[in-house]
């Protein structure tokens, strides 16, 4: 019988919602054995956070009609989580930029003119002439780039290899420079290599999951699941949830702590406290596999250096430094973080502060923690990370299964393509820097560069750009991938006054018009997400690769094809030195193109068909318009790194073993993935008999630091008497630029409502739904009061989130950073809330 | 047309309460249930709301801790 459209969809639905609840439902399973001819089906890693989830996208005429969990997939076993649901409808909202659009007066560029379509000749030619430009009034640190962990692993590449080696500019960040910027620190800090040395899989072998600042309940829900699935089939595992408010994961909390802003500093000092007076350390591992530091204290703010705050601090220049103490020293350190105290200072029930400690002191619970923008976004960022792997380090729970910090990541690929390839303003490829000599050495050889092509010196990080826009010292600047202008902090006196200098010309590439975009000077229509050839690497150092589905709209194009285009207008002797040329004569008259990408390697690979294993064939735009496989080509490069760099532990598998694989978590060494690093039997890197090696320190040992609390930038005084928290909801991702494009999503929470304490809302005669006015030192926004719903908010502090485009929630925030990570605290300021 | 199936998650003791709430919102059907908390669950426009309103209303029933997607079909058909 032949079923009819609508009851097959269903049957298939049914089907697979089955095989993923793990139910055994024979008749809907029958039923949707027929196969769909007209769709084709492959595997893509989804576009919005870092947990990485397979997709299965359906494809019909040209158009992605369909998604389903990939039931294949390791991380997310056939599930998606509620954003999965508009993966294929976030390619086509109504006001996708379809060609190039640069403000013109009187048929010429004019910053004060109107968005005007224009060809891709005129938009490039345009651009190169303003790049050119401030190079030669000002030199390589007058041009920038900010960039994403949203980009694929190829598109970061070829932008580190644009910028770092072409134009000789280190003034490239990412947008992970506002998410990620503190775990890379307390990665680099602690274990001198960066990401987690624990996976996923640590979520089943768990006795204990503690989140520390992190919402996993909306902002990672299918891995809450999984901790969910543990939590509810063993009954002994327990879950601690820390926040400065309670969030939906205290459904599920078996301990829920509410601590007041900037105190889990002292929380963490407290736990490695109770570790050691309850002789709970693990004498045998710290012994072998730790040292003791001690950390520069009262190190600022990250502010402008005018700023008194940073006047005052004693070590605001030295913010990273430190000195080897003894564990003796270590431990009276960290004495003073008794329990009275630890109460008193975090608000903390000294009853929770026991308990909570001993799920990390009791030698035979397992135990996770899992964090994200509650320790980054921080003005000690840098020291939450430190101080949490104190802890681990201290009970020797690290790198085996069950075991383990882990740091979650906002972002698709910040760990793929902002760390691992290195598009911060400081870093090289595989955990190399620019500082480094050696470092610099290795990247130009693999480049083929002349000695000397890389500058020494950390370009401008993502806060230091918008201020240097606004100073009038970077000039030409690039916006890919991101969404600057909402997302950064302190927008009206530091982003738009540098987007809107008149010394200033500022791109956009973008699918959408978002606000960034309207900022800009000249706008470039971008292609998204399976609208070409990715790869991504997610928080368990998962890297994975997907085909191209479907082509980009219009006259939009790949950041490849923008980056390499904009390459071919450049010939080397406008940028580099006679010096520097006289060392590669084979380069004369060549372009930055030529020497960058079609270098005998990055165009090594011939254009070739891109089949599946059921022989379904894919286009790939860049290749037939390149003449070369450019994803395989660039990626094979890249690779080097890895291979042969000079930190070990980088190692990445095959281009093709990616395409057929659901991921492969790095080292990969001989085809096979590393789950847990660092520890002998699962990293082959680990020397025979020494049980643990963190061999990203030359000693491979782990560094503890002592580090105490200090107090925040800004505290809430008797004008702006009420913290501010800023943050993610479920149903709309970061700036909103995607999902807020999908009218059912954007119904759903179409604005953004500020949450209140019913008491605090009362003392200041507002009423729920009732219009208000938040305002800090730096702007205000209007929005409604909220005083029930997902958030409940203690008294004393409002959260709004930020990703409304109206309510540009981070007008309000100042842009103190975590000096030694340079990442926002985005979590605190002072604001009022008053009727609007 | 527009399918989703969604898997929701609830704590055991609370799968009766999810239930009944499930049960009455339109164009939600419920196809399996495991006796470890979780729901097999399809929702269909109803004519009044979008299938994406009615998914995203499913996390704001009390007592579900999770509801995951599976399968989501969105396809004009004449």
């Amino acid at each position: 019988m032949k079923l009819s459209r609508r009851k097959f969809i269903k049957a298939n639905a049914v089907a697979a919602t089955a095989l993923a609840a793990g139910i055994s439902l024979p008749e809907a399973a029958a039923l949707a054995q027929e196969e769909d001819q007209n769709i084709r089906w492959d595997k893509a890693p989804c576009r919005f956070c870092g947990t990485g989830c397979s997709v299965l996208v359906g494809t019909k005429d040209g158009r992605v009609v369909a998604t389903q969990g990939d039931p294949d997939a390791p991380v997310n076993r056939g599930l998606n989580c509620i954003k999965g649901y508009f993966l294929s409808k976030i390619m086509y909202g109504k006001d996708r930029l379809k060609t190039p659009l640069l403000r013109k007066k009187n048929g010429k560029y004019d910053k004060e003119g109107d968005f005007t379509p224009v060809s891709w000749d005129e938009a490039l030619d345009t651009m190169a002439v303003k790049f050119k430009e401030a190079l030669k009034k000002k030199g390589p640190t007058s041009v920038g780039m900010f960039g994403s962990g949203q980009w694929t692993v190829f598109e970061g590449y070829t932008a580190s290899k644009l910028m770092k080696a072409g134009l000789r500019t280190n003034n490239l960040d990412p947008n992970a420079r506002h998410c990620m910027a503190s775990a890379v620190a307390g990665f680099m800090r602690t274990f001198g290599s960066d990401e987690p040395m624990g996976c996923y899989d640590d979520l089943e072998y768990a006795d204990g999951f503690v989140l520390w600042g992190s919402n996993m309940a909306e902002m990672h829900p299918i891995l809450w699941s999984r901790l969910t699935d543990r939590r509810l089939t063993a009954s002994h595992v327990k879950v601690a949830v820390l926040s400065t408010f309670e969030n939906r994961n205290f459904e599920l909390a078996d301990l829920g702590i509410i601590f007041k802003p900037q105190t889990d500093l002292v929380i963490l000092n407290y736990i490695a406290n109770y570790i050691i007076e309850n002789k709970a350390v693990n004498t045998d591992f710290v012994g072998k596999h730790v040292r003791f530091k001690k950390g520069n204290t009262d190190i600022g703010y990250g502010l402008r250096p005018e700023d008194e705050r940073e006047k005052k601090a004693v070590n605001a220049s030295k913010a990273g430094g430190s000195v080897d103490i003894t564990f003796d020293e270590y431990k009276k350190f960290v004495a003073e973080y008794t329990l009275d105290k630890a109460h008193e200072m975090t608000g903390v029930s000294k009853e929770q502060l026991v308990d909570l400690a001993k799920m990390y002191a009791d030698p035979k619970r397992k135990i996770v923690s899992y964090w994200t923008m509650g320790f980054n976004q921080h003005s000690r960022g840098t020291w939450a990370n430190n101080l949490v792997y104190n802890i681990h380090l201290l009970t020797g729970k690290i790198s085996e299964p069950g075991n383990g910090p882990f740091s979650l990541t906002g972002q698709p690929s910040a760990c793929g393509t902002a760390r691992e390839v290195g598009t911060f303003a400081h870093r090289l490829p595989a955990d190399l820097v620019v500082m480094n000599e050696a470092h610099r050495d290795f990247a130009e050889q693999v480049w083929k560069l002349p000695k000397g092509t890389i500058v020494g010196k950390p370009g401008y990080h993502a806060v230091l750009q918008n201020r240097m826009l606004k100073d009038g010292k970077l000039n030409a600047y690039w916006v890919m991938c991101n969404n600057n202008v909402q997302a950064a902090p302190n927008l009206n006196e530091e982003t738009l006054p540098g987007y809107r200098n008149p010394e200033n010309f500022i791109v956009v590439s973008d699918p959408y018009p978002t606000v960034t975009a309207m900022a800009a000077d000249l706008i470039l229509p971008t292609a998204m997400w399976v609208e070409k050839e990715g790869a991504y690497g997610n928080a368990e150092r998962r890297s994975q690769f997907w085909r191209q589905q479907v082509d980009a709209p219009g006259e939009a194009k790949t950041d490849i094809w923008q980056m390499m285009e904009f390459s071919k207008r450049f010939k080397v002797e406008e940028v580099w030195p006679a010096e520097l040329i006289a060392q590669k004569p084979e380069y004369r008259g060549k372009t930055l193109y030529d020497i960058l990408y079609a270098n005998g390697q990055v165009n090594k690979y011939p254009t070739q068909k891109i089949v599946d294993g059921a022989g379904n064939e894919y286009k790939n735009t860049e290749m037939a318009h390149f003449g070369f496989y450019v994803h395989k080509g660039l990626y094979e490069e890249y690779r080097i790194f890895g291979l042969k760099g000079p930190k070990k532990g980088h190692e990445l598998g095959n281009f093709d073993d990616y395409h057929k694989s659901r991921g492969l978590r790095w080292p990969v060494i001989d085809g096979k993935e590393t789950l847990w690093r660092y520890r002998e039997g699962y990293d082959p890197h680990v020397a025979k008999g020494s049980e643990v090696q963190f061999y990203g320190n030359k000693d491979n040992k782990a560094h503890i630091f002592a580090l105490p609390y200090e107090p925040p930038a800004e505290s809430p005084d008797i004008e702006y008497n009420l913290w501010l928290c800023t943050g993610r909801v479920l149903e709309h991702w970061h700036s909103g630029s995607m999902t807020q494009r999908v009218p059912e999503l954007y119904r759903a929470v179409p604005h953004a409502v500020l949450f209140m304490h019913p008491d605090d809302a009362q003392e200041r005669g507002l009423r729920r739904g009732m219009a208000v006015k938040i305002a800090s030192r730096r702007g205000e926004v209007t929005a409604s009061v909220e005083t029930r719903g997902r958030n409940k908010m203690p008294r004393g502090m409002v959260f709004l989130p930020w990703f409304d485009a109206r309510r540009l929630a981070n007008k309000l925030i100042l842009d103190a950073t975590c000096p030694i990570s340079k990442e926002t605290d985005f979590k605190k300021c002072a604001v009022k809330v008053e009727r609007a | 047309m527009n399918i989703a199936g969604v898997v929701v998650h609830t704590k055991p003791a609370d799968l009766a309460t999810v239930q009944a709430q499930l049960e009455t919102m339109a164009g939600v059907e419920i196809h399996g249930i495991h006796e470890n908390g979780r729901l097999v669950v399809t929702v269909e426009e109803d004519g009044y709301r979008e299938t994406s309103d009615t998914v995203l209303r499913l996390h704001q029933v009390q007592g579900v801790l999770n509801a995951s997607l599976v399968y989501q079909h969105s396809e004009d058909i004449a």
